[in-house]
Parts: C-alpha cells; sequence; structure tokens
C-alpha cells in the first residue's frame, strides 16, 4: 500500500510537469481574450486591468506583483497606456523574464499604425499620449495584429507548440474576418484581400465587383458612415476610423479633464446645431454629465463596454466589437 | 548654495539641457516624430513643486507666517541595464536657522550666504541602484533610502493624503522623515497573498531622535508587508516593523562636572544605548473598480513604541490615524489624529487634530487647504492654517499605492 501511495505521488507530481501551463499576464482583458484563443489550453492567462475598470486610472496594487511575479510572459498595449502603474508592478515583481527587453516581454503595439501622435506633447493639452492614442484593440484590424504578435511570440518561446498556436491563429483570424465581412465575401475573396481594400477604401466596389452583399460588422455599420456623435473620451479613434464614423466633440475638454460647465454649454449648443443624437461612454465614465446632456437635448446615451468583461455579456473579443456595433446600430431599432 | 552641491546642480543642468537638445525631432512623411536615438537613453527627469503658505495665532510656531516655496524635488529615473535601475531624489528648499549655524564655519562669504532670505540648500532625499530579480525572489537596493518603519515614512512628501508627514514621524525622525545610506535586501514570499520582508542596514542621514550629529549611526530595520485583496474594490495592507539602532548618548551631570574642569574638547562624555521601535500600521482602501476616478476611501493609522536598554529612558509612544474620503473627481476630505510623546519622555505629549480639504485639479497639481489645533503638554495650544500647492512637470509618474 505504501509503494503505491508513492508511486501515485511520483505520478501526479509528473503529470503536473508534463502539463505545466505557460502562465501569461496581459495588462488588459482584451489582451488576455486574444491570448486565450491563440494559447489554447497550453496557456494560463490572468490580466491586471479589469475590463470594466479604467486603464489609465488603476493603482497598482502589490496583489498584480504576484500575478507579475509568477509569469512567463508579459503583454502590454503599450503607447503609455499602463505607464501609471506598469512600472511599480515591473519593478516589484523579481522577474527577470518579464522585464522591459527581456524575451518574455511583449508590447503589441510595435506594428500598429498609430493615430493621434501629437506633433508636441504638453500637459496643456491634457492628458495625451507622446506616443499616440492607445485605444487601437478597438479595430478588428488591430485584433489581428495582436493575435499574430502574440501567436509570434509564443511560437519563439515554446516551438515545440509552434504548429498548435499558428493554427489557433489562423482559426482565430477566419473567426474575425468572417465576423468583420461575413462569410461569403471571405470565401470567395479572402480576408487579407478584404482588409486591405477596407484599408484603401475600395471595399464597397470589391464587394460590388464580386456580386455580394455587405455582411458582418461592416455591413451593419455602412448605413451609418459619416455618422456624427458625442463621446466622452477619445477611446474610439481607431474604431471610428475602420468603420468611417465621426466623434463631433467629447464630454471631456480635454484628454483626461473632468467636463466644465461652460464646455458642457457648448455641447448643448453643438449637438443642436448639428443634429447629433447619439453618445457612446465606456462604462468606467460617470453619467453625470451625460444624463444633463439628455435631458437638455433627448440624444441616446449609449453606455458600452471598451474592454472585455467590461459588461457581463462580453466575454470575448468578438463579444467586444458585437457590443460597440450594436451601440450604433440598435439604438435606432437598425437602418 | 554649499560647494559641494554645486556640482550636482551643473549636472542637473547639463541633463536637462540634453534631454531638450536631444529631445527635438524631425517629422517624417507620416506625421510621426523620429526622436533622436539619443534622447531614448536619457533618464526621466521630473520636478515637483511644493509651496506653501502658513499662518499660526503663535508668535513662535513651527513655522514663520507667510508664503514659501517648501521644497522643490527634481528626480532622475533610468534603468542601468536589463538587471538594474536607478533612482535619484534631489530636494531643495530654504536651509533652515539650525542649517546655517552648523554650517556658518563652511561658508564661503563671497557667494550668497546662510542667513540671505533666498538662500537654498540642495538636498539627496533619495538615490539607490535597484537590482531588480536577484535569484529567488530576492532584490537589493543600495544608496541613500527611506527606512522602511510603519508606512508615512517610506513616502515622500507630495505623495501624502495631508500637509505634513505624521507628527510621530516629524518628532521622531526629523521633518522630512527617516532616511539612510546603506543597503536593503527585500524578499517576496511565496505565500499565495502578497508579503514582502524588508531588512534595511543603514546609517542615519537625518535628524531622528536617536542621532547624536557627531558620526553617522547604523542601524538596523525589518519591515514585513502584507497585502489583502478583499474583492474588487477593498483592499488591507498591514505592515509590522522592528527597528535597532545604537547611539551614543552625553549624561547631562557627568558633562556638567567635566565641564566645569576640563577643556570644552574634553567635555564629551558619552553612554552607549540601544533604541528600539516596535511599529505597526493598517491601511483600509475603499475604491469602486468600476469608477476608480470619482471616488474612494482610505482609513490609515499606524502605532509606534519607542525602547530602549537605559532604564533610566523611559518608554514612549506615538500614533495616528487619518480617514481620507474623495467625493468626486477632483474633490478630496480628509481628518487626521495625531497623538506623540517627546522620545524618551511621555510626560511630555503633543495631540494634534487636523482637517484638510484638496482640490485636485487634475493629475498633475492639487491645491490643499488645512487646519491643525495643536495641543501641547508643556507649551500653548496653536491654531495652524495652512494653503499647499503641489504640482509635478515632467513624464506621468506612476501612481503610488
Amino acid at each position: 500500500m505504501k509503494r503505491i501511495s508513492i508511486l501515485l505521488i511520483i505520478f501526479t507530481a509528473f503529470s503536473l510537469l508534463i502539463s505545466a501551463d505557460i502562465d501569461i499576464v496581459t495588462t488588459t482583458s482584451d489582451l488576455a481574450a486574444i491570448a486565450s484563443e491563440i494559447g489554447g489550453d497550453k496557456v494560463k492567462v490572468q490580466h491586471i486591468a479589469m475590463g470594466y475598470e479604467d486603464p489609465h486610472h488603476l493603482l497598482a496594487k502589490p496583489s498584480y506583483i504576484l500575478k507579475a511575479n509568477k509569469a512567463d510572459i508579459w503583454i502590454r498595449i503599450g503607447m503609455e497606456l499602463e505607464i501609471g502603474w506598469e512600472p511599480n508592478i515591473l519593478s516589484g515583481a523579481r522577474n527577470s523574464d518579464i522585464l522591459v527587453g527581456s524575451m518574455g516581454f511583449l508590447d503589441v503595439s510595435d506594428r500598429i499604425r498609430k493615430l493621434d501622435v501629437p506633433l508636441v506633447a504638453d500637459r496643456s493639452m491634457g492628458d495625451v499620449h507622446p506616443e499616440g492614442n492607445p485605444h487601437y484593440w478597438l479595430d478588428p484590424m488591430n485584433g489581428r495584429i495582436i493575435a499574430e504578435e502574440i501567436a509570434e511570440k509564443l511560437s519563439k518561446l515554446y516551438p515545440e507548440y509552434a504548429d498548435y498556436f499558428d493554427h489557433n491563429f489562423k482559426e482565430f483570424i477566419t473567426r474575425l474576418d468572417i465576423r468583420m465581412f461575413g462569410e461569403e465575401a471571405v470565401k470567395k475573396i479572402g480576408g487579407k484581400l478584404l482588409w486591405k481594400a477596407s484599408e484603401d477604401g475600395t471595399l464597397k466596389r470589391l464587394l460590388v465587383e464580386n456580386n455580394l452583399k455587405p455582411a458582418g460588422w461592416y455591413g451593419r455599420m455602412l448605413p451609418y458612415q459619416g455618422l456624427k456623435y458625442i463621446a466622452y473620451h477619445s477611446t474610439w479613434v481607431y474604431f471610428n476610423r475602420r468603420f468611417r464614423v465621426e466623434t463631433a466633440e467629447y464630454i471631456e475638454p480635454k484628454p483626461g479633464l473632468s467636463p466644465t460647465p461652460s464646455h458642457l454649454a457648448s455641447l448643448v449648443k453643438l449637438i443642436g446645431s448639428e443634429k447629433i443624437t447619439l453618445l457612446i461612454q465606456s462604462v468606467h465614465y460617470s453619467t453625470k454629465a451625460s444624463e444633463y446632456l439628455h435631458a437638455k437635448t433627448g440624444l441616446k446615451v449609449m453606455e458600452v463596454a471598451s474592454s472585455v468583461g467590461g459588461k457581463p455579456e462580453i466575454k470575448d473579443y468578438f463579444s467586444l466589437i458585437d457590443g460597440l456595433v450594436d451601440a450604433f446600430t440598435v439604438q435606432d431599432g437598425g437602418k | 548654495m554649499e560647494k559641494k552641491y554645486s556640482g550636482i546642480l551643473l549636472l542637473i543642468c547639463l541633463l536637462i539641457i540634453s534631454n531638450f537638445m536631444f529631445a527635438d525631432g524631425d517629422k517624417d512623411n507620416t506625421g510621426t516624430v523620429q526622436v533622436s536615438s539619443q534622447s531614448l537613453f536619457n533618464p526621466q527627469i521630473s520636478v515637483i513643486g511644493d509651496f506653501l503658505f502658513f499662518y499660526s495665532d503663535l508668535d513662535d510656531s513651527i513655522l514663520e507666517d507667510g508664503f514659501d516655496i517648501r521644497e522643490v524635488e527634481v528626480s532622475f529615473s533610468s534603468n542601468i541595464d536589463v538587471f538594474a535601475r536607478a533612482d535619484f531624489y534631489f530636494g531643495i528648499h530654504r536651509e533652515s536657522d539650525s542649517d546655517e549655524h552648523s554650517d556658518s564655519e563652511e561658508h564661503d562669504h563671497s557667494s550668497i550666504g546662510p542667513g540671505h532670505p533666498s538662500h537654498y540648500a540642495m538636498h539627496l532625499e533619495e538615490g539607490y541602484v535597484t537590482f531588480l530579480a536577484l535569484p529567488a525572489d530576492f532584490q537589493l537596493k543600495l544608496g541613500k533610502i527611506r527606512t522602511a518603519v510603519g508606512r508615512a515614512n517610506t513616502k515622500h512628501l507630495h505623495s501624502l493624503n495631508w500637509i505634513d508627514y505624521p507628527l510621530v514621524v516629524q518628532n521622531y525622525f526629523g521633518d522630512e522623515g527617516m532616511a539612510g545610506v546603506g543597503g536593503e535586501l527585500s524578499w517576496l514570499t511565496p505565500l499565495p497573498f502578497y508579503t514582502e520582508i524588508k531588512y534595511q542596514l543603514l546609517h542615519d542621514e537625518s535628524d531622528a531622535y536617536f542621532n547624536t550629529g557627531e558620526e553617522a549611526e547604523w542601524y538596523h530595520n525589518f519591515h514585513w508587508k502584507s497585502f489583502f485583496e478583499l474583492g474588487a474594490d477593498h483592499s488591507l495592507e498591514l505592515g509590522f516593523s522592528y527597528f535597532l539602532a545604537e547611539s551614543q548618548i552625553a549624561h547631562e551631570h557627568e558633562y556638567a562636572e567635566e565641564a566645569a574642569d576640563n577643556d570644552a574638547e574634553e567635555e564629551h562624555v558619552y553612554e552607549d544605548i540601544v533604541h528600539s521601535i516596535f511599529a505597526a500600521n493598517m491601511t483600509y482602501m475603499w475604491r469602486p473598480a468600476i469608477r476608480a476616478k470619482y471616488t474612494k476611501i482610505i482609513l490609515t493609522a499606524e502605532y509606534y513604541y519607542f525602547m530602549s536598554d537605559n532604564d533610566e529612558l523611559k518608554d514612549s509612544t506615538g500614533l495616528y490615524a487619518a480617514l481620507d474620503y474623495q467625493f468626486a473627481s477632483r474633490w478630496m476630505i480628509g481628518a487626521r489624529y495625531d497623538y506623540t510623546e517627546r522620545p524618551y519622555d511621555p510626560d511630555r505629549y503633543e495631540n494634534h487634530i487636523s482637517g484638510y480639504f484638496t482640490f485636485i485639479q487634475s493629475e498633475y497639481a492639487y491645491l490643499r487647504a488645512g487646519y491643525t489645533f495643536a495641543d501641547i503638554s508643556d507649551a500653548e495650544s496653536d491654531n495652524r492654517f495652512y494653503l499647499q500647492l503641489n504640482f509635478g512637470i515632467g513624464p506621468h509618474r506612476a501612481h503610488d499605492f
């Protein structure tokens, strides 16, 4: 009996070693969602900021240091989104594998086409990010780039699973392409060409040439191209560029600044003159100012998740983009 | 300005100038600013200004009535390489009368000197190298480091929610708290909740109560810090410190007898004393994760017990408790109660009750009004009024927890 027990213990310990997970810690829940898709059952993914938290205003809780201490890979959005808390976590983690520049460190912003890069960065402009607006994960095209970066890093560090990660990556981007353009278009034209056409502004023509109807997120957002709306913070610039909608003005007078009465008064005028009917804001902002604008002008206020987990129903990257598209299309019953 | 600091000032000026020179980049055809590669290696430079208006109804209160630049802090931070980083914090502030007298012999009379109304001194508040990831989850700091006794003493003045350090820190460790030169070894324990244990071996470079001023005193300090996340919105930090220092204290009666018979040079008669401190600190924070920018409550308390191995010296205690409430994104109120006995003299004590009202202009600047009622056992009570403006320029600072 004693021998059997010892053998069992050895077997269990050996099994644990064999099935050891790759510990990934990401700064945001969106990165965690994509990393889980790529890493599958080979990884254990944790994230620092919750989807309903404002990543600009996180405090570096010591408990985050504990997560980072055990990580094999640290993935961040970059562009100084995490500058208020990431340095404290990494310098306290005592983990040389994930320090900036180490093999286990990954900044997925490297290949992103950056928007709102200020020519001059000055605090009088508000809380600007000198490297550009960091909310790029809200463009599904950038979701593709993030997935590619993660797949490459995982394959490089764990070549024994490279085929598995590559398979997951391809499956992920196929699903993403279909959600974006519809299954028929992806099958007939291919995701790469469709994204290229979306970048060039030739997508509509390409679909017509192939006798295809606009579908997916693109198809749902097409009737809203050119729509102007109010936003709380400059969160949606990448989403706007992809779907060709426009933020007319922000509730924040400058990035990071709380609204002032005079700024709200100017917004009331603008909403009236431009006939704006929609306001979109993340769940982590106060609704006080938007309720005021709703009361004064009647515009529809849509509180949305800007990260996975921002609302209970936003469980993955696909439902995150679904939720944003819904904010435009469902609010007036769709067109 | 003291001669010994002129080199440091020159270095700071050169670094700031080089930062601006190299930071000017060219714009390429994509609209992206191409920053010179050299500027990427510049350390991060920040300057924090702390201006203070003070009024008291006593003529001989702790500060003179009026407006003053209390401190300017200049900091430099950068990774040294993949294994270590360096942080330096220089404080520039007006020299006090006592500083002036002690420095008078070294003073160069050709420059603006002590006693001149615009005489400011610079000193190294903290400056250390951190070896970030030693084996077995250890970390080593070498340099000038704030002593990890309690919680408030480890913080820089501008990161506190109050206008000054708690009274126990001021009365026992000096106006700016206790810091020393030496080393700190810390260990992140494998416990399932965050627990860090620190050992510091430092020699005192502040006005701590055990420092006789003759030469820097070495001391040992152990600190245990645990942190518990109680759901997404609540957290609790607990800390315990045990501190040991040896110093020499003059016997007053022997001193007097010696003084009558000998020259001043031979009058110093000292006795070795071992001082020890037990400190416990607790911080509870409520900060709703979903809208953290708009509200939070912080309850902080610390207790200190001061002992020595000399039977003639009575043990003494000090404590404070503070409650701070951010009720809107830009507004915060707070209150602090301080009780502190004088070092080894529990019959002499001070009770302070303070209230604060803070307007947070932005992440980089705040304006704070404060009032303190000081009840002092052997002196007249004091009503003190403060108005503080604190601001920072330079890169975004990481938020202290």
